[in-house]
């Protein structure tokens, strides 16, 4: 196997753990606002998922520099580190980190405070937007990185950055509405 | 390129990866509500060491190679500002990382817990110095064509 192969097969698993993983903790998430409230084991299921995804963001970050070291020592003439995809990208990831540390610092400490509670609490109503929030921006930058990944025609870095940027702030008032929504229709049940 | 500075360049930045990765670690550590000082002091111990590594492999590369025949190219070409921006902020910058990695690595072991609040702000200011250096470095090295 040569470093090419070796790389694109570990940015694929890397892609595949962050992806797979923002969309099973996001689908969990929502079945825990329906059921109105977060046991010790969901809420273990949802941090073993968040250990996969930083395992998938180590794994992809690696190997796409790998990629860019691989590119540098062979063909630097191309010219690709100047690639506005590879800038979007590289943006992205970084949103996914400090996306990830947000989700670590505020939301999952919110989670652990309201175990066994009704979820439909003004303490939790008050913060959960929080949540809500770095969900979109995890699910949608993860997806956003697949796609660029995978979608082979060249834009422009103000191109990508509008659909991006759309998108996560899309995404934040939908997920914000159907949360609040799942919140208060669990209390009535 | 001699393979000797091959691998200097290629562990200059994968332990520069290393070493944000483990102070990422760090701060994910810290935001715990059971904070494991185990884990604290493990990850800021190879925070310290990657960046060690890092700064040793890239100051090999920088003396022998990139001054003598990067740099030229780098001036001569479309990007001169890789260098005389990018590169000089980056020099600057990490020079000082590892001693910011050698302040958390001993407030952790030796503070028992005491001081989370500014090892926190100090490991994000090293995460955020880390990665903008991994992405000036990008720039620069795209800039040799």
């Amino acid at each position: 196997m040569n470093w090419q192969t070796f790389l694109v097969i570990a940015h694929i698993i890397g892609t595949s753990l962050g992806v797979g993983g923002v969309t099973l903790s996001d689908l969990y998430f929502f079945k825990i606002l329906k059921r109105g409230k977060i046991s010790e084991d969901t809420l273990g299921l949802l941090k073993t998922i968040s250990f996969a995804i930083w395992i998938g963001l180590i794994i992809l970050t690696l190997s796409g520099f790998g990629f860019l070291i691989l590119l540098r020592l062979t063909k630097p003439e191309l010219g690709v580190l100047y690639s506005p995809k590879l800038w979007a990208k590289l943006g992205i990831v970084a949103i996914v980190l400090f996306n990830g540390l947000i989700m670590h610092w505020k939301v999952f400490p919110l989670l652990e405070s309201n175990v066994g509670k009704s979820l439909n609490s003004p303490e939790f109503s008050k913060k959960a937007w929080m949540a809500f929030t770095t969900g979109a921006v995890s699910f949608v930058s993860w997806y956003s990185a697949l796609i660029l990944g995978a979608w082979r025609t060249d834009f422009s870095f103000l191109t990508i950055s509008t659909a991006y940027l759309t998108l996560v702030a899309g995404a934040i008032i939908i997920i914000n509405i159907v949360g609040y929504y799942l919140i208060k229709k669990s209390a009535k049940i | 390129m001699s393979s000797l500075l091959q691998n200097a360049l290629i562990w200059h930045i994968l332990l520069g990866l290393f070493g944000i990765c483990f102070f990422v670690a760090v701060l994910v550590g810290l935001t715990r509500a059971n904070k494991s000082q185990k884990f604290l002091k493990i990850s800021s111990l190879f925070g310290l060491l990657s960046f060690i590594g890092s700064w040793i492999t890239g100051g090999y590369y920088y003396v022998v190679h990139y001054g003598n025949v990067v740099k030229p190219i780098i001036k001569e070409g479309a990007y001169p500002w890789a260098h005389n921006i990018l590169m000089e902020s980056k020099e600057h910058i990490f020079l000082f990382i590892p001693f910011l990695s050698a302040i958390v690595f001993l407030a952790i072991w030796l503070g028992k817990g005491r001081f989370n609040k500014p090892v926190g702000a100090l490991s994000f200011l090293i995460v955020i110095f880390g990665i903008a250096i991994a992405l000036m470095g990008m720039a620069v090295s795209g800039a040799v064509r």
